[in-house]
């Protein structure tokens, strides 16, 4: 369900308990655990196991060994953002999350960042003397700053000193902070929206905006299909650092029409039911306005609430509107920036609802890590990558059903091949995100497609993969046609040599796949592996009366298996029977 | 005076130096009291000039410097500072001279019981020898004659010290000196200062005589000896109280603190802002002194000069018939031989001191250190005492590489010198130190143990009134809570990481601290109390703390009263509030306990139409505590406990032995009663009781361990 990537779980070391709670069960607690108030043992499915009485006697029964107590894990997690430090410790065990500490230290290394272009030496001070202290409060719980996941994300990412400032604060702090891509920031968010809200959501289109200080995720789904996922540039702080008379408002909002209608004119947004703007800043102004914030869900506006609230920001100063919700006018500031997205983003859908839950970045990697210890091996826990994948193909164009059936033929090669390639289920989501996108360069030009769809996928973002991983889904996809000598191993030159093997035998696949729905009839209905002493049997099964016989599909394997027999030393062989 | 004069004129406020005042003349009335016992009265005097001593060094001071800043009024009745400072004299030259009557009446009836302080001349001949010896080998080495004349400058004379000053006559220049020839005059001032090191009083008599021999009164008879070449025309006494140089910026306005810090640059640090001497002190050094000692006022005394003393007689005399019947506190972990995280997770509890021991408390400290599971300890120190059983665990722990946090809080008045020591001690072993906020003292009394039990990381809290100090545990009255529930604990958690610096305050579960939300949280309360208050059902405030002296609250009350709210106000010191004025504060009682213990709580309880709310605080209604200090409050939510707490205030609202009322005039008033009721006795039997019949204090369930606490809290 999720990308195990770039983002690496460390936490203390302990067995993680890995036996399921059903799903609705560890959802119920997980979901409560997010928000600390609602923690509760009473509301714990898993209460009554541990209502053992404590080292009682009990004379007559027989020895019985106690259930063996689980301690929970703990985590840290920091973030690093535009406007403040923040970190949270929590203790995780599976479908379980109790938040034990959070701490807030407003840095503006935004302001830096935008307005600088990097970040000053000061401010690297201030984050340094911050982590610190943020470590003190971690040795409470005898966690060391290197067993923290600390991520940063605009502030520092777009910093031309990023690389120093990160050295000096490892070397200072003990902290490793990992810069998250902007499109990982979309994935965290779309994770945390859709378990908080994932309910509200099934049904209908729905648009969510992450609404960050340094920049703008942007996720439209139509109920359980991803339509649109991607991470802009511009945020709150951004806004108003580079664009000075953005503090007029006006010339913010022209910016953002023209954001809006670009997005309008791609994919429809008149038809969006409701909206979850995700932002701190404007949460707690509505919190001060005196909005109830309900546990999960957030703030929720119909249209009459949201069409008053706007009445209300365009009427009042700034000033009167921090003093009106008690916050400073820094944030009142921000928060009414967010406020401009959001109306910019609901112009041309009027949504029924919007929900500005109370979540943060803490939130998003607290839940991507109890999610993680949770289920460590799932088979099909990437879907969110897929989606993200088919939400780029569909940009593009390209024919749905010729790619669901490369899809799905090259994941039946790949288990059926599993035991011989020795890949895991990170490989088997790369070659369906590469199948999905194989022919998305037609779009550019047929000639050589596949050289356009490799340049498309590295310049792409979807959702949930990494740069390097990109890097091997178009890798894969650039081979996928021409013949295997014409391969040029030195295409795949920034990889590193365990990953080129792993290119190779995804490519092999692919082209195999690809070969079987040569004519985009999708004659195969089902695939299957066998082997014998020197042969790869690829079993096809077909249904009788297609109009292609079994030749031309022989041809076509014959012309792609040569990569097949390369990387795996068998001859292949392409076997037809009638399907039932 | 119609109420909206009433309400804008300030004089609907007391002039809280002189409140100030009022309540150290209670303190001195519980000397005068004939049935308290003698050495208990003695005590009285001596706590008596204590407060004294630092009310001139802190609050006179302060307004002298107000003068010279020329700040032309001040403190919340907003009165001209020497108008302030003229009151004070007037009323301390009063004070004292009631002091000194009563001590002269204790000092006859100590001789009655065969204790009496007295000069060399009563001592026999053994006796005397005794003394001569003692000066010799003691007192003697330590001495340090001064003489001030043409080669030598005045000496500076040191705060809260006694000295002996002597008129002098040179031999050798004597006759050769015309008059009025002032710079070679053969007249010449001595000083010599008692040694602190020595005790004040010296011990002589065996069996049922005992004497107490004032070091001066040896001293005296030694002088000539001293100065060898002069004549001794006359010796005195005399005594200097400085400036403590504590800033007042706890209280000053923003604009004070300006004015006083540029003001304030060229002038001498511990100015002297009172002399104290012996009244028969010849004129012409009464004139010396004034000249350079900064023109400080001068206070005559017939009697003992430095009577705070007199506590080294009420310590080293053993007579417990003279003193206070010892009463035995109730331990509440007596009977419980389980660790003390069983017996906090069980059940939240309530300690009130001296009532209950401080055990549980040091318990806690002790065993977390020992205790394997136990990952932290976090604590707020203000004062405490020097060897305390919370420092050696504290110290013991870090020592056993937990996070030991302490914040120590090193402005705490007069006591840095004690909390330096014991902080290096701490950090030495591994513990972290911390200052607190700059601009901020750290007066919340909290500790926080986090513990790994088997179901999870448990943090176990105390929360207090009073200091973590088992020494002042057995005289102030203070309550505590233990408790291990959730939503406090992250409260407490995030305290911890305020004060460290290391968070900004979030938004609270349960507690509420200054000097972000406290006053907030109390101005709340208060037109909460309003708003629910009906003419059928009139709104109840019971508020009980040291002092009330804060503005915004003070208005709130009247509000709260004109509204027809009942407020009963238990305010042992400053009270600034004028009660019982006709249109502003008719329902309005204040009333002052000054008894055995030093009343140190801080409750405060709301009717709430029916929904009580109690809540314990380190805050008093003082401006100081709730914009300048971070404290913190929290709500007491066990039924028991609120019911304990409502009983306590309840019997202190109808104490009619210790308990004064102030008047609308500003004077106190004993209260009269039919019965006696003597709260803090009774409270005593009460606690005691209730210990013996209500052990189970809620009924014990058989609940799991893991959940036990947690769930009965959030019923």
């Amino acid at each position: 369900m999720l990308a195990r990537c770039h983002v690496a779980l460390t936490c203390r070391p302990g067995v993680i308990d890995t036996a399921h709670e059903g799903q609705v069960d560890s959802l119920h607690t997980l979901l409560l655990g997010l928000r600390p108030m609602a923690l509760s043992p009473k509301a714990s499915p898993r209460k009554p196991r541990k209502a053992r009485p404590r080292a009682t006697t009990r004379p007559t029964a027989p020895v019985v060994t106690p259930e063996p107590e689980k301690t929970p894990d703990l985590i840290g997690v920091v973030d690093v953002g535009s406007r403040a430090l923040r970190m949270a410790v929590a203790e995780i065990a599976p479908g379980r999350l109790r938040r034990l500490e959070t701490l807030l230290a407003p840095v503006a290394i935004g302001l830096d960042t935008f307005s600088h272009g990097r970040i000053r030496a000061v401010t690297s001070e201030v984050v340094i003397r911050t982590l610190r202290d943020f470590a003190l409060a971690l040795e409470t719980y005898q966690l060391k700053p290197a067993d923290c996941l600390a991520v940063a994300t605009t502030a520092v990412r777009d910093a031309t000193n990023r690389e120093v400032f990160l050295d000096f604060v490892q070397q200072r702090t003990g902290f490793r902070v990992q810069v998250l891509e902007a499109i990982e920031e979309t994935r965290l968010a779309h994770q945390l929206t859709w378990r908080l809200m994932g309910e509200r959501l099934a049904t209908g289109r729905s648009l969510v905006l992450a609404l960050g200080a340094g920049g703008t995720q942007i996720i439209l789904q139509n109920g359980e299909d991803l339509e649109l996922a991607e991470s802009r540039s511009f945020g709150t702080l951004k806004l108003l650092e580079l664009r000075p008379s953005a503090r007029t408002v006006g010339s913010a909002r022209r910016f953002l029409q023209k954001v809006v209608a670009s997005i309008a004119r791609v994919h429809e947004l008149a038809t969006v039911e409701s909206v979850v703007a995700i932002s701190g800043e404007l949460h707690r102004l509505l919190v001060g306005l005196g909005h109830p914030s309900q546990p999960n869900r957030g703030i929720c506006l119909d249209r009459a609430g949201f069409q008053k609230l706007a009445n209300h920001l365009d009427t009042s100063t700034l000033k009167e509107v921090a003093e009106d919700s008690g916050v400073d006018i820094s944030m009142a500031e921000l928060a009414r920036m967010a406020f401009e997205e959001l109306r910019a983003f609901t112009t041309p859908c009027s949504p029924e609802r919007v929900f500005i839950p109370e979540s943060s970045m803490l939130d998003s990697l607290l839940l991507d890590a109890t999610l993680k210890s949770q289920m460590p091996e799932q088979v099909d826990n990437d879907t969110p990558v897929e989606s993200a994948a088919w939400a780029v193909a569909r940009r593009y164009h390209i024919s749905i059903t010729h790619a669901r059936q490369v899809r799905l033929l090259a994941l039946q090669l790949f288990d059926g091949t599993r035991d011989m390639s020795g890949l895991g289920e990170r490989a088997r989501t790369l070659l369906a995100v590469a199948a999905i996108l194989h022919d998305i360069g037609i779009f550019v030009s047929t000639h050589r497609h596949e050289r356009h769809s490799a340049y498309l996928i590295e310049a792409s973002e979807v959702m949930g993969l990494n740069p390097s991983e990109l890097a091997r889904v178009a890798a894969i996809v650039r081979h996928h046609r021409h013949p295997f000598r014409d391969i040029d191993t030195r295409d795949l030159g920034p990889l590193r040599s365990r990953e080129r093997v792993e290119v190779l035998k995804l490519t092999a696949l692919l082209r195999i796949a690809d070969a079987l729905d040569t004519t985009h009839h999708h004659r195969v209905v089902r695939l299957r592996v066998a082997t014998t002493h020197e042969e790869l049997q690829v079993i096809i099964e077909t249904q009788a009366g297609e109009r292609e016989g079994f030749a031309d599909l022989q041809r076509a394997f014959c012309g792609k298996a040569d990569l097949l027999e390369e990387v795996f030393g068998m001859k292949p062989r392409l076997i037809e029977v009638l399907a039932e | 005076m119609t109420v909206t004069t009433v309400l804008k004129d300030e004089s609907r406020f007391f002039n809280r130096e002189w409140s100030w005042l009022r309540f150290n003349e209670r303190v001195l009335e519980e000397a005068e009291d004939e049935s308290n016992p003698l050495l208990e009265r003695l005590k009285f005097v001596s706590i008596f000039c204590s407060n004294l001593d630092e009310f001139f060094m802190v609050r006179v001071a302060g307004l002298h410097r107000q003068v010279d800043a020329k700040i032309r009024s001040s403190g919340i009745d907003s009165r001209p500072p020497r108008e302030q400072i003229d009151g004070i004299h007037q009323q301390v030259h009063e004070l004292v001279q009631r002091q000194e009557r009563v001590l002269q009446q204790i000092f006859s009836e100590l001789r009655g019981q065969g204790i009496a302080v007295m000069g060399m001349e009563e001592l026999d001949g053994g006796e005397r020898a005794y003394a001569e010896r003692y000066y010799e080998e003691l007192i003697y080495p330590v001495l340090t004659p001064m003489i001030v004349g043409p080669k030598h400058p005045f000496p500076k004379l040191q705060n809260l010290t006694l000295y002996l000053v002597l008129q002098l006559r040179d031999r050798r220049k004597g006759r050769r000196v015309r008059r009025g020839d002032e710079g070679s005059s053969s007249h010449r001032i001595g000083f010599v200062a008692l040694p602190k090191v020595l005790p004040r009083f010296l011990r002589v008599g065996a069996g049922d005589r005992c004497g107490l021999v004032p070091l001066e009164s040896i001293l005296v008879i030694k002088m000539a000896q001293l100065f060898a070449g002069y004549d001794v025309l006359s010796v005195n006494a005399v005594r200097v109280t400085r400036d403590a140089d504590i800033a007042l910026d706890e209280e000053a306005t923003d604009d004070m603190r300006r004015a006083m810090a540029k003001k304030l640059l060229g002038r001498r640090h511990g100015a002297a802002v009172r002399i104290e001497h012996g009244s028969r002190l010849a004129s012409r050094v009464q004139q010396t002194l004034h000249k350079e000692l900064e023109g400080a006022p001068r206070f005559p005394h017939e009697g003992l000069m430095q009577p705070v003393d007199l506590m080294q007689i009420y310590a080293s005399v053993d007579r417990p018939g003279l003193k206070d019947q010892p009463v035995e506190s109730v331990n509440l972990r007596r009977d419980h031989a389980d660790s003390i995280f069983d017996w906090m997770r069980r059940s939240p509890r309530l300690v009130h001191h001296p009532y209950h021991t401080f055990d549980p408390v040091a318990e806690l400290v002790t065993e977390a250190a020992r205790d394997p599971k136990v990952l932290a300890i976090k604590q707020t120190l203000y004062r405490t005492s020097g060897n305390s059983p919370v420092i050696r665990a504290l110290t013991t722990a870090a020592e056993a590489g937990k996070s030991v946090t302490v914040v120590v809080e090193l402005r705490a008045r007069f006591d840095e010198e004690r909390n330096i020591e014991w902080a290096e001690r701490l950090e030495k072993a591994g513990a972290h130190v911390v200052y607190g906020l700059v601009g901020f003292k750290t007066h919340s009394k909290a500790l926080l143990v986090v513990r790994r039990d088997p179901d999870g990381i448990r943090r176990y809290i105390h929360l207090g009134t009073g200091n973590y100090n088992d020494a002042t545990a057995r005289i102030y009255t203070d309550m505590g809570l233990f408790t291990v529930e959730e939503l406090v604990g992250e409260d407490v958690s995030a305290l911890f990481n305020v004060i460290t610096g290391a968070t900004q305050p979030p938004p609270w579960n349960k507690v509420e601290m200054s000097p972000t939300g406290l006053r907030g949280k109390f101005l709340q309360l208060i037109r909460l109390e309003i708003a629910k208050s009906a003419r059928r059902s009139p709104g109840h405030i019971i508020a009980k703390m040291n002092s009330l002296v804060d503005r915004e609250v003070i208005d709130a009350l009247y509000e709260a009263s004109r509204a027809g709210v009942r407020v009963d106000l238990i305010v042992r010191g400053t009270c600034c509030l004028r009660p019982g004025v006709p249109g502003l504060s008719e329902n309005i009682c204040v009333r002052s306990i000054v008894g055995r213990y030093l009343e140190h709580t801080r409750a405060f309880w709301f009717k709430g139409g029916g929904q009580e709310e109690l809540y314990l605080s380190s805050a008093d209604w003082m401006s100081r505590n709730l914009d300048r200090r971070i404290e913190l409050m929290f709500p007491i939510e066990d039924p028991t406990h609120r019911a304990y707490v409502k009983a306590v205030l309840d019997l202190q609202l109808a104490d009619t032995v210790k308990a004064r009322e102030l008047l609308q005039d500003g004077r106190y008033k004993r209260v009269e009663g039919r019965h006696r009721v003597d709260s803090q006795a009774e409270t005593h039997r009460f606690t005691a009781a209730s210990q013996a019949e209500a052990k189970p204090s809620i009924p014990e369930r058989f609940i799991p361990l893991a959940s036990s606490a947690r769930s009965r809290h959030e019923v």
